[in-house]
C-alpha cells in the first residue's frame, strides 16, 4: 500500500513537472529612461531574463545591471559603480502573479496586471505592475511601462547631479518569452 | 534492498515535490540555475586614466574623448612671497581618444622644455570577476615619445632631431581588491636619446594605490623609485641632482568631469619629466600643488 502511495506520488510529482507550461527567455530587452531638463540619459539591456508559468499565470524577470549600454559609457560605469552599485547587486528582478483569470494557451491580446515583488539595489517593493500580453503563434509577447521612484530603491543622487537623473524613472519592458524545452 | 528502494523513492518524490512549492520564487531560482555565470570585466579601478602623476590602466571608451588639463604650481619652499608656489606654473594640455574599448591614443602639449607628446595606450588583459574565463589582474601597456622643442643649447655645433626625442614604455599591473582599494605596479622604462652624463635608459617601478571614500572621492598615493642611475648626476655641491617622484592627493568626480587636486615634489607631467628629471627631494617644503581636470565627451550616438 505504501509502496502504491509513493509510486504514485512520485508519478504525480513527475507530471506536475512535465506538465508545467513553462515559457521563457534569455534575450529579453529592458530599457529605462531619465528625463530632466538638463539630460536625457537611456539605457538597453537586450538579454533579460524571463520564465513564466501559463497556468498558475506566474512569471519571474532579472537582468544584470552592468548589462545595460548605455551611448556614454562614463555614465554607464557610474551606473554601475554609484548608484547600482553592481558588485553587491548585481541583478534586479521581478516575480509575481496576474491577477485577471486569463486563458494565455488561447491566442488574443490580454490587458493584465501583476502584483508581486520587484527588486532593485538590493530593496525588495511590493508592486502592482500593469502590462499587455499578447499570445501568438506558440509565443508570449509582454510589453509593459512602468515608473519606479531611485528614493523607493534607496538610491541616492548627489546633489551636484541632481538637475541631470530623474527622481522617477520609466523602466520599459519588451520580452517574448517561447515554450520552454 | 527494498526498504533502500523506499527511502530513496521517497527522497526523490520529496525532492521534487519541493521543487514544485511556492511558484513564484521557484521561477527565479529556476533563472538563478540558468544565468550563465560569465565573467565581466571590473570597472572603475581607478576612477581616471591617470591615478596622480602615473598612468593608471583605465581608458577612454570606443568614440569617447577626454580633455584634460593639468596644472602643477611651485613648490611652497618660498612661502607667501609667490603664494606658496600659486604664482609658477606649468601645464599640459591634452585630448586621449578611445579608438576602441581597450586601445587608447593622445596627444599632449607640456610647458615644461615645450614639449609635445604622443602615446598609446592597450589593456592587454582586463580584471575579471568570478566566474569562467575570470583572470585576477589587469595588464596594460603604456608607450609614449615626446619631442622637446627648445632651441638647441649650443646652436654652434652639429645639433640632430633624433636628440630632442625621448621614450617611455610601461607596463602597469593592476588589481582592484575590491570596492574600496585598488593598487597598481608599473615596471617602467625610459630612454633619453641624448643625455649629458649617466645613463640614456632609467629604470623604475611605479607604484600607485587609490582608496574610495565616498561613491565619489578618492585618495590616492604613488611613489615612483629609480632603479637605476640614481646618482649619476650630482649638482654643484655634490648632491644627487634627480629624485624619485611622490605624490597623494584626492579624486572628485562630478558627472562628466574629474577632479584630481594633489600634492606633489615631481614637476613635469609625463613620465619623461617626473620620473627622470625631478629636481626636487620628497620634503614637506618641496611639495607642489596640482591638479588636474578631466572631461569627458561621447561621440557614440549609435542606437543601441
Amino acid at each position: 500500500m505504501k509502496k502504491i502511495l509513493l509510486t504514485l506520488a512520485f508519478a504525480f510529482s513527475i507530471m506536475q513537472v512535465c506538465n508545467a507550461q513553462l515559457f521563457s527567455t534569455a534575450t529579453g530587452n529592458i530599457s529605462f529612461f531619465s528625463k530632466t531638463p538638463v539630460e536625457d540619459i537611456d539605457a538597453h539591456s537586450k538579454t533579460g531574463l524571463g520564465v513564466m508559468n501559463i497556468e498558475k499565470l506566474e512569471m519571474a524577470f532579472k537582468v544584470a545591471n552592468p548589462s545595460f549600454e548605455f551611448h556614454n559609457k562614463l555614465m554607464q560605469e557610474h551606473f554601475n559603480e554609484k548608484y547600482m552599485e553592481s558588485e553587491k547587486y548585481p541583478f534586479s528582478q521581478f516575480s509575481g502573479k496576474i491577477n485577471e483569470a486569463v486563458d494565455l494557451t488561447k491566442d488574443g491580446e490580454y490587458k493584465v496586471t501583476v502584483t508581486g515583488k520587484l527588486t532593485i539595489h538590493g530593496v525588495e517593493k511590493g508592486r502592482t505592475i500593469s502590462g499587455v500580453i499578447v499570445v501568438k503563434d506558440g509565443q508570449i509577447n509582454i510589453k509593459s511601462d512602468f515608473k519606479v521612484l531611485v528614493k523607493d530603491h534607496n538610491i541616492e543622487i548627489p546633489k551636484l547631479v541632481t538637475a541631470k537623473i530623474a527622481e522617477e524613472i520609466t523602466v520599459s519592458v519588451d520580452i517574448t518569452l517561447l515554450p520552454k524545452k | 534492498m527494498i526498504n533502500q528502494m523506499k527511502k530513496i523513492f521517497t527522497g526523490i518524490a520529496l525532492f521534487i515535490f519541493a521543487l514544485n512549492v511556492s511558484a513564484q520564487d521557484d521561477l527565479l531560482n529556476m533563472i538563478e540555475k540558468e544565468t550563465p555565470k560569465t565573467s565581466t570585466p571590473v570597472y572603475a579601478t581607478f576612477k581616471s586614466s591617470r591615478i596622480i602623476n602615473m598612468q593608471s590602466n583605465e581608458n577612454m571608451k570606443a568614440k569617447h574623448m577626454d580633455f584634460r588639463i593639468q596644472h602643477r604650481f611651485g613648490t611652497t619652499e618660498n612661502g607667501a612671497y609667490d603664494f606658496f608656489g600659486l604664482d609658477v606654473a606649468q601645464m599640459r594640455l591634452s585630448f586621449d581618444y578611445g579608438v576602441t574599448d581597450r586601445f587608447m591614443i593622445g596627444v599632449g602639449r607640456n610647458t615644461m622644455n615645450k614639449t609635445y607628446d604622443g602615446y598609446a595606450k592597450y589593456q592587454l588583459m582586463q580584471q575579471k570577476t568570478k566566474g569562467k574565463n575570470s583572470f585576477p589582474i589587469g595588464i596594460t601597456y603604456y608607450g609614449n615619445m615626446a619631442i622637446n622643442t627648445l632651441t638647441f643649447a649650443d646652436p654652434t655645433r652639429d645639433n640632430f632631431f633624433s636628440s630632442r626625442l625621448t621614450y617611455c614604455n610601461q607596463i602597469i599591473f593592476t588589481r582592484k581588491f575590491n570596492d574600496y582599494i585598488s593598487v597598481a605596479i608599473s615596471p617602467t622604462m625610459v630612454h633619453h636619446n641624448l643625455v649629458s652624463t649617466g645613463t640614456n635608459d632609467i629604470y623604475a617601478l611605479g607604484i600607485g594605490a587609490s582608496f574610495k571614500i565616498t561613491r565619489s572621492t578618492r585618495f590616492n598615493v604613488e611613489y615612483i623609485p629609480r632603479l637605476n642611475g640614481r646618482n649619476d648626476i650630482k649638482d654643484s655641491k655634490g648632491n644627487p641632482m634627480y629624485y624619485d617622484a611622490f605624490a597623494f592627493g584626492f579624486d572628485i568626480e562630478t558627472g562628466g568631469h574629474v577632479f584630481q587636486l594633489h600634492f606633489t615634489n615631481a614637476q613635469g607631467l609625463i613620465e619623461q619629466q617626473f620620473i627622470t628629471e625631478n629636481t626636487n627631494k620628497i620634503a614637506f617644503n618641496t611639495l607642489r600643488f596640482g591638479f588636474n581636470l578631466s572631461r569627458t565627451f561621447s561621440f557614440d550616438k549609435s542606437r543601441k
